[in-house]
């Protein structure tokens, strides 16, 4: 499945989620890829079809695989963490 | 201009007022009603605030811990906040959430009184907390002054 959209997410999707949203774009980047779109929410949007990939931290991880394909980050300042998992997502869906 | 209408991004959003180092708390809850006590002494946020990130990580876990020694306490707009800003803690021991006792020291409190005012804020914030060095150096800030400089 082609990823077109990601969503990151946390508790209260305007602080955490913000900072990985910041991150995961310098990833993409990174890794050359302009044509993922990426947002930063609650868990409640959380859901079967809000996104292609969900990504959030360690400790959400379980209720974002009930909604999809996802990521859980155990550092979420960390740009080198979001790009090893985001590359190893794209190896296997592509 | 006064320290307290310094300005991040054209917000005016963290002051030296907001800024303080402390040796430790009992708890992480203890941690988190410190951290935002200067919020609610100037009015930023309602008392309910604190125990509102309170109860927001005992029902979802810890995830207002970002990164090694970095937290981001901080709830919704409808859970106490009046107006947008930014306070910063730094506690010289660690202080542990969650079952897996993850360690923190530097806490960036933030009151978002929507879901947009502080974005240029925290943005700026994440560039710095993104160097692992800056972040070693900013751990071992020995006075407010040398805390606060590192974000504004």
């Amino acid at each position: 499945m082609k990823i077109k959209k990601i969503l990151c997410f946390c508790g209260s999707g305007l602080g955490t989620s913000f900072v990985m949203e910041m991150n995961v774009k310098k990833a993409l980047k990174n890794l050359g890829i302009d044509d993922i779109e990426v947002e930063h929410s609650t868990i409640d949007d959380v859901m079967p079809g809000a996104a292609d990939l969900f990504i959030c931290g360690a400790d959400l991880l379980p209720n974002a695989l009930k909604a999809g394909m996802a990521i859980g980050l155990n550092n979420m300042v960390s740009v080198e963490e979001i790009q090893t998992k985001l590359k190893q997502i794209f190896e296997q869906e592509n | 201009m006064t320290e307290r209408n310094r300005f991040i991004m054209g917000i005016e959003i963290l002051s030296k007022d907001n800024v303080q180092i402390l040796e430790e708390a009992k708890d992480w809850k203890e941690a988190i009603r410190i951290c935002i006590k200067p919020l609610e002494r100037h009015g930023f946020v309602e008392e309910r605030y604190k125990e509102e990130i309170i109860s927001n990580i005992e029902s979802l876990g810890p995830y207002i811990v970002i990164g090694p020694y970095i937290a981001l306490p901080h709830a919704r707009p409808e859970q106490g906040v009046i107006k947008s800003q930014i306070s910063i803690t730094l506690f010289k021991k660690s202080i542990y959430f969650g079952k897996d006792e993850i360690p923190a020291k530097l806490f960036v409190s933030l009151a978002a009184k929507d879901n947009e005012s502080h974005l240029d804020a925290l943005a700026n914030i994440t560039e710095v907390l993104q160097n692992e060095e800056v972040v070693k150096e900013i751990l071992k800030s020995k006075d407010v002054d040398t805390l606060y400089q590192y974000f504004h």
